[in-house]
């Protein structure tokens, strides 16, 4: 696998991807602490119950995206593996699919064949994959690398509102734990919409208000369980 | 694979993945509590509010993933607008430089920027800058509603196996359910992403097993 220089836009992705893992994290933990703190006084049980869930959630999330990015990269290596086979057997084929390509963009039939005769001589396989399948070769995502990216992020946004929970004195708990949390979903919420080049306000405010929404609903089925 | 199948088996994937993650955390949940040696109503309780928070979870994060993601088109768009109006020749002559790039000729990718440029410069330029493409976009409302639906389903099996079933079996039954569930869902998302099966049903028990086992150490540790 060649390994190349990732675009910034490239970087700005996996700073989303790990922003919202840890979103995940944040919203699924403090969900359980509250429901759990809702039902029962008991500290012990507030712990384990957050230990358990921080920990099935990073793992839940991390071989999700593993699963997930194992099948695509075979996907995408099935994908090249027949378009090789089609590049060395039928290249006029491939030749006329991206002529078709460029003409369907608005070049006159003349200048699309012309092009194509270009794209032929340099990398005919990455254009043809990338106009065909919409992925570009050998920039395969890592399997690994996004098992562990994601179990990290998960982890690092699920462990606020646990230390919240433990920390903070009794009567304090409940309300450290919303207050740790919110500011967690500020920060997720501002990242995202800075690595994603797009207005703050919005994506801080649906982030705060869906974490609210969750802990207040999940700690009204905690007292119900009294 | 091609890109118009795309969108409807994303809705489908989410539907998996979703069913997918509500196995995996809930049973991971459940396992950690009973390595505790906690009590089944502790397991209940902390197996009922994940589920909650989870399919909260799922649904609200799909629900900002999407319209972060559609947030970030609209300002590449309304940038990409004002550049259009204000410096086409710029923006052709960037395009020229990325079809040549590509590998194209000079006087071809003059040509070609030229012409794809009266067809459609927004589109063109936007996939050229930013390499979005239009109208590739699940609605948010859609994935979010997916996943929220699925989440559930998916905890349902380790909650019922945990809670359920008399103590004897709790634990064989559980692992047996979580183990049918994750090789439908791995299955299903074989058939929906069209990849060979057997690798991505093995993966996914895989990390099934993996996810149980360290959550009941983890939780075996907390009685120490």
């Amino acid at each position: 696998m060649a390994k190349q220089k990732l675009t910034l836009s490239e970087k700005l992705n996996i700073i989303r991807a790990g922003v919202l893992g840890a979103n995940d994290g944040i919203i699924g933990g403090a969900g359980v602490i509250l429901g759990v703190t809702g039902a029962t006084t008991n500290n012990t049980v507030i712990f384990v119950a957050g230990i358990a869930e921080m920990f099935a959630v990073a793992f839940s999330m991390a071989s999700g995206e593993f699963v997930s990015v194992s099948s695509q990269k075979d996907t995408e290596k099935a994908v090249v593996t027949q378009a090789k086979t089609l590049l060395a057997t039928q290249p006029a084929v491939i030749h006329d699919e991206i002529a078709a390509h460029y003409e369907a963009r608005g070049a006159e039939p003349k200048l699309a064949a012309r092009v194509a005769d270009d794209l032929m001589v340099k990398d005919a396989l990455g254009h043809y994959v990338q106009i065909k399948y919409g992925f570009i070769v050998e920039k395969y995502l890592s399997p690994a690398h996004a098992l562990i990216s994601s179990f990290i992020a998960s982890v690092s946004g699920g462990i606020w509102p646990l230390l919240a929970v433990v920390v903070l004195p009794e009567g304090w708990k409940v309300v450290g734990t919303v207050v740790a949390t919110l500011w967690a979903l500020f920060l997720t919420g501002w990242l995202s919409a800075w690595s994603g080049h797009a207005p703050k306000t919005p994506a801080i405010l649906r982030n705060v208000i869906t974490g609210l929404i969750t802990m207040a609903f999940t700690y009204w089925i905690g007292t119900l369980l009294k | 694979m091609e890109m118009e199948i795309s969108q409807r088996i994303n809705i489908l994937r989410a539907i998996v993945m979703g069913a997918n993650d509500g196995i995996i955390s809930i049973a991971g949940v459940v396992f950690g509590v009973y390595g505790a040696s906690m009590n089944a109503w502790a397991i209940f309780l902390a197996g009922l509010t994940a589920t909650i928070a989870g399919t909260f979870s799922m649904a609200t994060g799909e629900y900002v993933s999407v319209n972060s993601q559609l947030d970030s088109e609209r300002a590449a768009k309304a940038t990409q607008e004002t550049a259009l109006a204000n410096h086409f020749a710029q923006e052709t002559a960037f395009l020229t430089q990325h079809y040549q790039a590509d590998g194209i000729s000079e006087a071809n990718a003059q040509l070609l920027a030229q012409q794809t440029m009266q067809k459609d410069a927004l589109n063109e330029t936007l996939h050229a800058r930013y390499g979005i493409d239009e109208g590739q976009m699940i609605s948010p409302v859609e994935a979010a509603i997916a996943s929220m639906v699925a989440f559930p389903i998916g905890a349902i099996l380790p909650m019922v196996g945990m809670t359920l079933v008399p103590a004897a079996y709790r634990i064989v039954t559980t692992l047996i359910l979580v183990i049918f569930a994750l090789i439908l869902t791995g299955y299903f998302s074989a058939v929906y992403g069209n990849t060979p099966k057997k690798p991505v049903i093995l993966r996914n028990v895989g990390m099934g097993l993996l996810t149980m086992g360290v959550t009941y150490l983890v939780g075996l540790l907390m009685v120490v």
